[in-house]
């Protein structure tokens, strides 16, 4: 992690931590906990994004997958699965998701751009669909309900305020997962991978493997996101990683910007604050086209997202220039 | 057995169906590379327009040629107000199209409500006619409707393959920078292009709001029909969308009449399978993508 990150998620971590102190209930378990979930989900698909530059639709679906993977290893209501002791439920769940990732890009190891989007959003309405018709695993349409989060010792994870810190301290270990990733041997390779393909393989790399893995890994961070949402909503259903969320969370990775992991979460803020005060703003029916209006005015006037338009403000403007390069200790050639 | 082959003749009017939803899709992307997510929009749009006009005048014709008509602007705007703006970047343009998609679908239930709409059929195409050999009646609209996709075909292919226009679009195809050294006006090429991919979407919702019906929600089911059939078939092949739909269609109706539980998936398996081993379709040529 390179100084400006230590001190960007030192930063964020003070904030969070001390956000119980200052905000109300309503907003620790309404909207803080909720930006947090849709960050990590949404983080998964940004990443890889930004490290391979390919867009996949089915981030959602591998949450899901964690989702339904902790349902079934825990006690739920159509008495689906086998309940397990809790270690072995959460690693397990996350490991599925692993696991569905590294399929999904053995699937779409030799797409790319457009045709990664479409094949990752057609796999993810099948597996859908899948879902919403087998009863035998996944309870067809009504899905599993009735899925708390667990009780460590004497500390309820389903209390708020419990279960708020619990989504900081993923939150902040994905985050620091993926800005230590960047610079390992691994990350680079990503990188390259996204660069030139054919140059990486020709220096003894193999493309497709890199993809696979790579798909493998942001799936282990969508697999977090998805037991966190299934505890939060203490359910998991076909509804629940559907197309809406789908483009929910490639809106939220968007409108961030994919350019630093950090973005995945301020796009969840814009978003969920969006979503709880758009009837202030607008005809509550009309949510879809005020974010859709976001959305596209976001990809029209800065590709980059918010954090892109935040990075040109920063140069732009001198003084602030100048305080970030003294935060950051950077020293600039005049 | 008659049953195998009413499921079949189903299946082919659905592909007929696909078809020309899919066939704007394809020309789209084969000339300008542009995926345009929002191509299902179009689609309901001229439904629902083609609906207003026809219980106006009371004529199923002027509905569908107004329905065509007004999806075909719609696509001339996107292409004039977004596409036009950010040639370079695929990915960007698909997600303005993505966004596109979302407002509009939004729109629409605010003006046309979540109804369900159907076009009342010509009296022409009304009943059904005896088939030969079977002994079975068939809805005649069903049948009229493969004749229309293949009258679609045929003529998309006169039109690229026998006329100046279509020649201009394949060379454009093949190398937009020389055509526009050359002094042909690019940008009104694409213009029409988009019209043209517009007309077929919005006469695609005509045929689906006759045949069947629309509601909100099936811009996304024809978009996503759109996308599986042109992927099995190769982008920008109008022949690989005839095969793509009749595989989808098909596949579609035995899914139904014969695995009814899982029917649903089977049309994404077979995607995700010809995506595996030919990345670019079964007909798409391997320099896209």
């Amino acid at each position: 992690m390179s100084r400006a990150d230590i001190i960007l998620l030192a930063s964020v971590a003070l904030l969070l931590f001390l956000l119980p102190a200052i905000s109300s209930e309503f907003f620790i378990s309404q909207i803080a906990t909720r930006v947090l979930i849709l960050g990590i989900i949404a983080l998964s698909l940004a990443f890889l994004a930004q490290e391979i530059g390919i867009i996949s639709l089915a981030q959602v679906m591998i949450a899901g997958i964690a989702g339904y993977a902790i349902a079934l290893m825990s006690d739920n209501s159509a008495g689906l699965g086998v309940e397990m002791p809790l270690v072995v439920a959460v690693v397990g769940a996350i490991l599925a998701a692993g696991l569905a990732g590294i399929l999904m890009g053995i699937i779409s190891q030799r797409s790319t751009g457009i045709y990664a989007i479409m094949i990752t959003l057609a796999t993810s309405v099948a597996f859908t669909l899948f879902a919403r018709q087998n009863y035998q695993i996944f309870n067809g349409f009504d899905g599993l309900a009735g899925i708390t989060a667990p009780t460590l010792g004497s500390i309820q994870l389903s209390e708020t305020y419990h279960f708020y810190f619990l989504c900081v301290i993923s939150s902040l270990a994905v985050l620091m997962f993926t800005l230590y990733l960047r610079k390992t041997p691994l990350g680079l390779a990503l990188q390259a991978l996204r660069d030139d393909r054919q140059r990486l393989a020709a220096l003894g790399f193999r493309p497709q493997r890199t993809v696979v893995v790579a798909f493998g890994l942001v799936g282990l961070i969508a697999g977090v996101g998805g037991i966190l949402l299934t505890w939060f909503n203490t359910r998991i259903a076909p509804t629940s990683i559907g197309l809406d969320v789908t483009l929910d969370v490639l809106i939220v990775a968007i409108i961030g910007g994919i350019g630093h992991p950090i973005g995945a979460f301020i796009g969840a803020l814009v978003f969920v604050l969006l979503e709880t005060f758009a009837s202030d703003l607008i005809d509550r029916d009309r949510f879809n086209t005020l974010i859709g209006a976001v959305f596209l005015i976001v990809i029209l006037l800065s590709p980059g997202g918010l954090i892109g338009f935040g990075r040109r403000a920063v140069e732009r403007i001198p003084l602030l220039q100048t305080i970030v390069d003294f935060i950051t200790r950077t020293k600039r050639e005049e | 057995m008659t049953l195998f082959f009413i499921v079949t003749l189903n299946g082919l009017s659905l592909a007929a169906l696909y078809f020309i939803a899919a066939s704007g899709f394809s020309l789209v992307f084969g000339v300008m590379r542009v995926v345009n997510m929002a191509h299902g929009s179009l689609i309901l749009l001229g439904a629902y327009v083609a609906f207003d006009i026809a219980e106006w005048s009371g004529s199923w014709v002027f509905g569908a040629l107004a329905g065509s008509l007004a999806a075909a602007l719609a696509g001339v705007l996107l292409q004039v107000l977004f596409f036009n703006r950010m040639a370079g970047s695929k990915d960007q343009q698909t997600l303005v199209s993505i966004a596109v998609s979302i407002i509009a679908a939004d729109l629409m239930i605010a003006h046309w409500g979540g109804l369900t709409y159907q076009l009342n059929l010509p009296s022409l195409l009304e009943g059904s006619i005896g088939l030969p050999l079977l002994g079975v009646n068939y809805a005649k609209i069903r049948i009229v409707l493969i004749v229309a996709a293949i009258a679609v075909g045929v003529g998309l292919w006169l039109l690229m393959a026998k006329t100046n226009l279509g020649r201009l679009i394949r060379a454009g195809v093949d190398d937009q920078e020389m055509l526009h050294a050359l002094g042909f006006n690019v940008k009104r090429l694409f213009i029409a292009v988009f019209a043209l991919g517009g007309a077929l979407a919005g006469f695609a919702g005509v045929v689906a709001a006759t045949a069947l019906s629309v509601a909100p929600g099936t811009d996304v089911q024809f978009l996503l029909a759109a996308l599986i059939v042109v992927i099995v078939g190769g982008m920008g092949s109008i022949g690989g969308a005839a095969i793509g739909a009749i595989l989808v269609g098909l596949s579609e109706q035995y899914g139904l009449v014969y695995a009814p539980t899982y029917g649903v998936v089977f049309t994404f398996i077979i995607m995700i399978g010809v995506l595996g081993l030919r990345p670019q379709g079964l007909f798409g040529r391997g320099d896209v993508g």
